[in-house]
């Protein structure tokens, strides 16, 4: 009922329901994104679709190691990438999430330790408020509309 | 077949019946006695009411049989009086409004499709014989049917015989809350040899339910089309067994050959289905008429909407897109552009692999002072110093979130949400917008879009180690130029091109991307359409036409991507909006986070 997909970004653990994950694709080339922020990875191509990777240790402020594979939401729309997928756990008791991670909703204790769960949802909206932060990235200053 | 398919067919034939009765009521304005133009608009109508009837959307054929009563009152004056042509439009517009509430599945108590309409009905199968009825009679028929209950089975279709192909006898299944005496007796009145059999006895079958709201989209496919598309998997598969038997005997020319007759099969096949998707521009240009009628009405204005060259095709995609921003910049021009009388604009025109599409309106235009004063209030423009826009630049202010000129919201524009969306839809599709009027000649918008945004041809280039796609539609050629040609200016070069200056910016340096670092003795430049400005590239890879993939969340994003394709590698590759590109990196920026553009 609780199963969760256990996996590791960087050195901290994660889990996502089961019921919000697709698929785990086995590593594979991720093609860069111009002009993507930096959390960003890249892209794959994903049967008929292009697929964004999003580098999930990026988000959560680590250095970005080795990314070994990537987990496919549900939806297939947006998939992470992590450093590794330790295989399914079943969830038990389950504490406030993380407050300097919004799309962390709750931390549980498995087998490998202490890890936070992704909400998918809340993921995808901390995405967009990041986007509409980083909008100034994509166009000059004042000063090059004063022509200096 | 399913109910739901059924109403899908029900909203295409109905929006295509409407679009030709719109385009029959604008000739016969012109022309009252037009015979051909009135029998053409009777069947639009009849197979409007014919449907809406056996779907149970008893206000839409009741609103339909109306009508028809109205015209065949006409036919018989040989007069179209103002009063009676107003009414006619208002019933076209009423016609609209409930086929967009049944496409949004909007249940409505009136009709029977919530799928209580049919509860305690009977359907009766009949078939009727009518010897030497004529036309007339088998449509007066059918209208009688239709008042009776819902016609969920006519054979002959309806259609058929509003054409004139007059059957021997009619199949019909009837649902109503009649029975088989009172058919027999209102359908008598019409013909006097008029005779029904019952095919069976009442049938006790469940109501027709419809699931509310509308699917995927649909496009109305000609029958040939589909044979076309038959033949062609037909040929494909014969090429197949083919290939194999040459790859089993081993015979080189003949895979050869057989691989060639293939890529031929499919730039046919290509070519077929693109075609299925096009749809011409009135589709959504047609109920414009409609909002202009409706807004001048509220406002008291007298507005002329002009329509040009919208016959065109394009895509279904891009219209669906293009639906929604249109409408806002007719909305503007009826509300803020035109102050008492004047003509809305839309003039459409194929160039090559594009359309052009101007909209235009005769009214007061951009008041450039109070365009810069608003921007400046807002605190979108610096307060102090002197600036004058130009025509890029004001376009670029005229689409900031949020941003208007008008000083009144009225119920659908002034609340500065209009061109936002314009700007943003534009750039999605990969297309261009600009302002082509100036201060005091009305406002005028040109789109140019790509005419599908499925397949499209473009240049593939590498910059900084990057392969890049740039749609052919926005390239008007490429040049190598020396090293010695190119100076320094503003954050990118100057090409001097002997009689004439070309802007050049690194593709990479747009990208944010370290370019090469090898000397190179001259430099790849792409020049863009209309000759404004030159991406500087590494390598031009060659032309490919490539099936276009939608941007995901978040890559969707992005300014200045404008797809991704698949290469056959299986490479990821984006492809490219350069105006978009160049306006984001070069383009007006003002303070504020929110206010970057």
């Amino acid at each position: 009922m609780n199963q969760t997909l256990l996996l590791t970004s960087g050195s901290s653990l994660f889990g996502l329901a089961v019921k919000d994950v697709a698929e785990v694709l086995d590593p594979r080339p991720v093609y860069p994104v111009p002009r993507a922020p930096s959390w960003v990875l890249g892209a794959v191509g994903r049967h008929d679709r292009v697929l964004p990777v999003i580098d999930l240790a990026c988000l959560h402020g680590t250095r970005q190691g080795e990314k070994g594979q990537i987990v496919v939401l549900d939806g297939g729309r947006l998939s992470l990438a992590v450093t590794v997928v330790h295989g399914l756990t079943q969830r038990g008791f389950g504490m406030p999430g993380a407050l300097h991670l919004p799309w962390v909703v709750e931390m549980f204790i498995c087998s490998r330790g202490l890890a936070g769960l992704i909400d998918p949802g809340a993921l995808t909206d901390f995405l967009k408020q990041s986007l509409l932060a980083a909008r100034c990235f994509f166009g000059d200053s004042l000063a090059a509309w004063e022509g200096r | 077949m399913m109910a739901q398919e059924y109403k899908q067919i029900f909203l295409a034939e109905s929006q295509e019946h409407l679009l030709n009765a719109r385009t029959w009521f604008s000739v016969l304005a012109g022309d009252p006695q037009n015979r051909q133009v009135l029998d053409d608009l009777f069947r639009c109508l009849h197979s409007i009411k014919g449907m809406a009837a056996s779907l149970g959307y008893r206000r839409m054929a009741d609103m339909a049989h109306v009508m028809e009563d109205g015209l065949d009152r006409l036919r018989r004056s040989d007069s179209l009086p103002k009063e009676a042509l107003g009414q006619l439009y208002r019933g076209l517009d009423y016609l609209d409004g409930k086929l967009t509430d049944a496409a949004a599945g909007k249940p409505d108590a009136a009709d029977g499709t919530d799928g209580d309409g049919s509860r305690g009905a009977t359907l009766h199968a009949l078939v009727i014989r009518m010897p030497g009825a004529s036309c007339c009679q088998w449509l007066l028929l059918l209208n009688e049917l239709m008042r009776l209950g819902n016609l969920e089975v006519c054979r002959p279709d309806p259609d058929a015989i509003a054409g004139g192909i007059l059957p021997q006898e009619l199949e019909v299944e009837l649902r109503g809350v009649v029975d088989r005496e009172q058919i027999e007796r209102r359908c008598r009145k019409i013909h006097e040899n008029l005779r029904i059999t019952d095919r069976t006895k009442s049938i006790s079958m469940p109501a027709l339910s419809l699931q509310q709201g509308v699917g995927e989209s649909t496009v109305r496919i000609a029958t040939q089309v589909l044979d076309r598309l038959a033949g062609l998997s037909g040929e494909l598969l014969t090429v197949r067994h083919r290939l194999q038997e040459a790859l089993r005997l081993g015979q080189p020319e003949a895979i050869e050959g057989s691989c060639q007759q293939l890529d031929h099969l499919l730039a046919v096949l290509r070519r077929q289905v693109l075609d299925a998707r096009m749809v011409p521009l009135e589709t959504i240009t047609a109920p414009l008429f409609r909002q202009v009628r409706e807004s001048c009405r509220v406002t008291g204005k007298k507005i002329r909407l002009n329509l040009i060259g919208t016959e065109v095709r394009l895509d279904r995609a891009i219209l669906e897109a293009l639906s929604e921003p249109l409408l806002h910049m007719v909305r503007n021009a009826v509300d803020h552009g035109i102050e008492d009388s004047g003509t809305i604009t839309i003039a459409a025109r194929r160039d090559h692999d594009r359309i052009t599409l101007d909209v235009s309106d005769d009214g007061r235009g951009f008041d450039m002072t109070e365009l810069v004063r608003r921007a400046r209030q807002e605190g979108l423009l610096p307060p102090s110093r002197e600036v004058k826009l130009d025509a890029d630049q004001m376009l670029k202010v005229l689409c900031l979130p949020g941003f208007t000129t008008s000083a009144a919201i009225t119920e659908t524009s002034g609340r500065g949400i209009g061109m936002d969306v314009v700007r943003h839809t534009v750039d999605k599709l990969g297309g261009s917008l600009e302002i082509l009027s100036g201060p005091g000649e009305g406002a005028s918008f040109r789109f140019i879009l790509p005419l599908t945004v499925a397949i499209l041809p473009v240049l593939l280039v590498e910059s900084a180690g990057r392969t890049l796609g740039l749609p052919l539609m926005w390239i008007e050629k490429t040049m190598e130029v020396p090293r010695q040609a190119l100076h320094p200016a503003n954050g990118g070069y100057v090409a001097d091109l002997g009689p004439r200056q070309l802007p050049v910016f690194p593709l990479a340096g747009l990208l944010g991307l370290s370019p090469a670092s090898k000397p190179c003795a001259s430099t790849v430049v792409c020049e863009l359409r209309g000759g404004h400005a030159g991406l500087a590239v590494d390598t031009i890879i060659g032309q490919k036409e490539v099936y276009v993939k939608p941007l995901l969340f978040p890559l969707d994003c992005i300014p200045g991507l404008t797809g991704s394709t698949i290469l056959g590698d299986g490479r990821v590759i984006f492809l490219l909006d350069p105006g978009s590109l160049l306006s984001s990196q070069h383009g007006v920026v003002f303070q504020g986070e929110t206010s970057c553009i």
